[in-house]
């Protein structure tokens, strides 16, 4: 009697399931769509491509099966884009974190006018990329610009900037970490305000030093906010392209010549859309790799609150 | 001896508001002393000053003899147990017990001993691995309480460590700490909003509003002689009924039917209170004044009989259960040592003794 009632209230259960399924879908739809025909559609198409040899308009005219990727990893350029652009990310990731932190924990302080400072360091988040990127353009210029007028004053000689193939890539690097800062500093700002103040206070009671408090409380339940930033900063940077195409074009001597750029250049100038493809899905894959990583790795050092 | 002094303290945030005004009280060594007073009126910044987590805007305070008023909070030999408990999460209990004991140059082992000390104290030995998520509230609290027990401050602060309890937590938790305390000798500041807990713990109490000390004393004194109206409605529950009275001649007028013969003091009017306990049934005496009965509360042991008189709503406590219909009308009866006077100006005590004739029941 009583299995029988369990019994139908299981099948009251499983009827009703289906159709909160379907309600459920259709409440995903729209996103399903638009993510279908914006991200998953091309995600699908370029993979399909990179098994391909294409005309100029990027139809598929003869199946070469993996030789693109097999090409890709014995070419030089590959290797040099590769190169740039895991230099890049080294330049720009760690850095620019640590200067939003830096920024972030100054304009945490409780000091009179700070609302300014934290607002001029935020400024650079409502810039665009093309925008600052013309800015440092004006910088970097030999002749003209900030950068060679500063360094005359310090008594140091002028620099190429952009023009050589020595200082361009960590030139970009210096412009990027200027543009990125602005929201790391938000984010981070936002994640030392979600710390409970009167753990502070029991630190200051105990007599801890600012060092102890920095590491064993700021950083500690910053590190949420920390894995999530360092995440987004790797893969922006990794994906950088608009500050590449404004300020050096991939030059000089392909110093600059990222990978995102590279697949610019493969597909749009050169139409060499299948080799682009396949440059395409082994960034995709490669930082797809590096995130998981990141988050098994985090996995144990994050404090979740 | 004094283990704390506050001499004329003043803070204000802002030029506008002054938050306390001109404070003077002292807690004596050993001593469990409860500020209390509703929200907003200034315990947690008096607290916080003590604490040194606030600077004051003037005045001096004197911690153990020596003028504290600018010290740093690690200089004044406290601890502090805050209203969340101010748990690190990414630390275990016995890491949040043991929290900022090597600043003080305390070894390993003596840390271990006194974490395990204060773990046997509040019965939390099995949880010290643990992370504070995985602690239900009320043990959360103990761990708070674990810290301030660990660094064997002589002086402890707490601001409402219990508001977060449900009400029956709470209650076990009044004992323990008052226990602790005494087990331990430490002089204890307790902020709370909740008259009861002040009244059943602190061995004196400080009543606060607006930033202002209301009276200071032990808790049944305060309840006996409140020294003003402000005073006599907020400490018991439930609250001191209160009523205005007349004079006529030298009658003062309660109610149409309730008067007492009396020496007329200087003002129009006066304020009367009496306690619900003090209500009594005029069982064929004469009542001294008719209640009609609105509400009745039955809790069991006690009975609380909300009634109406001359348009105010007053309670009356009785022990045991009773069952009035609403609307009845009870003939009521207060004895005359169990009235309140306050001024109607300055809203001050005015003692019974000098005004009423004891004797002149009219
Ligand atoms: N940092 C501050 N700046 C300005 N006003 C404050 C600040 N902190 C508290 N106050 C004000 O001081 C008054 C007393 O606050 P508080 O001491 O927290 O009261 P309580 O603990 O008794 O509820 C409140 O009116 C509050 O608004
Ligand atoms: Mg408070």
């Amino acid at each position: 009697m009583i299995a029988g009632k369990a019994q139908g209230q299981l099948k009251i259960k499983a009827r009703r399931s289906m159709p909160s399924f379907v309600e459920g879908l259709l409440y995903l739809l729209p996103s399903i769509l638009l993510f279908s025909v914006f991200l998953f559609y091309p995600m699908l198409k370029t993979i399909y491509l990179s098994f391909f040899l294409t005309d100029a308009q990027g139809n598929a005219e003869l199946f070469v099966g993996l030789e693109h990727y097999s090409n890709l990893l014995q070419s030089t350029a590959f290797r040099t884009s590769m190169k740039a652009t895991l230099l890049f990310v080294l330049y720009t990731v760690p850095a620019g974190i640590i200067l939003a932190l830096f920024l972030a924990l100054l304009a945490n302080q409780k000091l009179k006018g700070i609302g300014f400072f934290r607002t001029i360091f935020s400024s650079t988040m409502g810039m665009s990329v093309a925008a600052s990127s013309v800015i440092w353009l004006f910088m970097y210029n030999p002749a003209i610009g900030l950068g060679n007028m500063m360094m005359k004053t310090f008594g140091m000689s002028e620099m190429q900037w952009l023009l050589s193939p020595d200082t361009a890539l960590i030139s970009v690097a210096i412009s990027t970490i200027w543009m990125n800062t602005g929201f790391s500093f938000m984010i981070l700002l936002g994640g030392l305000h979600n710390i409970d103040s009167h753990l502070y206070e029991s630190g200051k009671i105990a007599g801890v030093s600012d060092f102890y408090t920095l590491r064993k409380i700021t950083l500690p339940l910053l590190s949420p906010t920390l894995l999530f930033i360092v995440t987004v900063s790797l893969i922006n940077s990794f994906q950088t392209f608009g500050q590449i195409d404004i300020l050096t074009k991939g030059g000089p001597m392909e110093s600059t010549n990222v990978i995102v750029y590279s697949i610019y250049k493969d597909a749009f100038v050169n139409f060499n859309i299948g080799s682009a493809s396949a440059q395409a899905v082994l960034l995709f894959a490669f930082i797809l790799i590096v995130t998981i990583l990141q988050f098994k790795w985090g996995e144990k050092r994050v404090h979740y609150q | 001896m004094n283990a704390i002094e506050v001499q004329s303290l003043k803070k204000a945030y802002n030029a506008e508001t002054t938050i306390l005004k001109d404070m003077d009280f002292t807690v004596k060594e050993g001593e469990f002393f409860a500020i209390v007073g509703p929200s907003g009126c200034g315990k947690s910044t008096l607290l916080r000053i003590i604490a040194g987590l606030e600077q004051v805007t003037d005045g001096t305070l004197i911690m153990n003899g020596q003028d504290a008023t600018y010290r740093r909070p690690d200089e004044r030999n406290i601890s502090m147990v805050f209203q969340n408990y101010a748990l690190f999460p990414h630390m275990t209990v016995a890491q949040n017990i043991t929290f900022g004991l090597h600043v003080k140059k305390i070894s390993k082992e003596e840390q271990k001993k006194r974490c395990m000390e204060a773990a046997e104290l509040l019965g939390l030995q099995h949880l010290l691995e643990r992370k504070p998520r995985e602690l239900s509230g009320g043990q959360r609290q103990r761990v708070a309480l674990g810290r301030a027990i660990a660094s064997q401050a002589p002086i402890c602060l707490m601001d409402e460590p219990l508001s977060n309890l449900d009400a029956k937590l709470r209650s076990k938790m009044r004992s323990e700490v008052r226990q602790i305390q005494r087990r331990l000798g430490m002089t204890m500041i307790y902020v709370t909003h909740d008259q009861i807990e002040a009244m059943t713990m602190a061995d004196r109490m400080m009543v606060l509003n607006g930033g202002d000390i209301q009276q200071v004393g032990e808790p049944l004194h305060v309840y006996n002689h409140p020294e003003n109206k402000f005073v006599a409605t907020f400490i018991g529950s439930p609250p001191m009924n209160m009523i205005e009275a007349t004079w006529h001649q030298q009658m003062l007028q309660i109610t149409d039917e309730w008067q007492l013969k009396a020496v007329r003091t200087g003002q129009e009017k006066l304020y009367v209170g009496v306690r619900p306990e003090h209500i009594m049934h005029a069982s064929g005496g004469k009542p001294s004044f008719i209640g009609k009965v609105e509400h009745v509360e039955i809790l069991g042991t006690e009975t609380l009989i909300m009634f109406s008189i001359n348009g105010e709503q007053w309670i009356a406590k009785w022990a045991g259960q009773w069952n009035f219909e609403a609307g009845e009308m009870l003939p009521l009866k207060v004895d005359i040592e169990h009235l309140h006077l306050f001024d109607f100006e300055t809203e001050k005590r005015v003692e019974t003794a000098e005004v009423l004739m004891m004797e002149a029941l009219v």
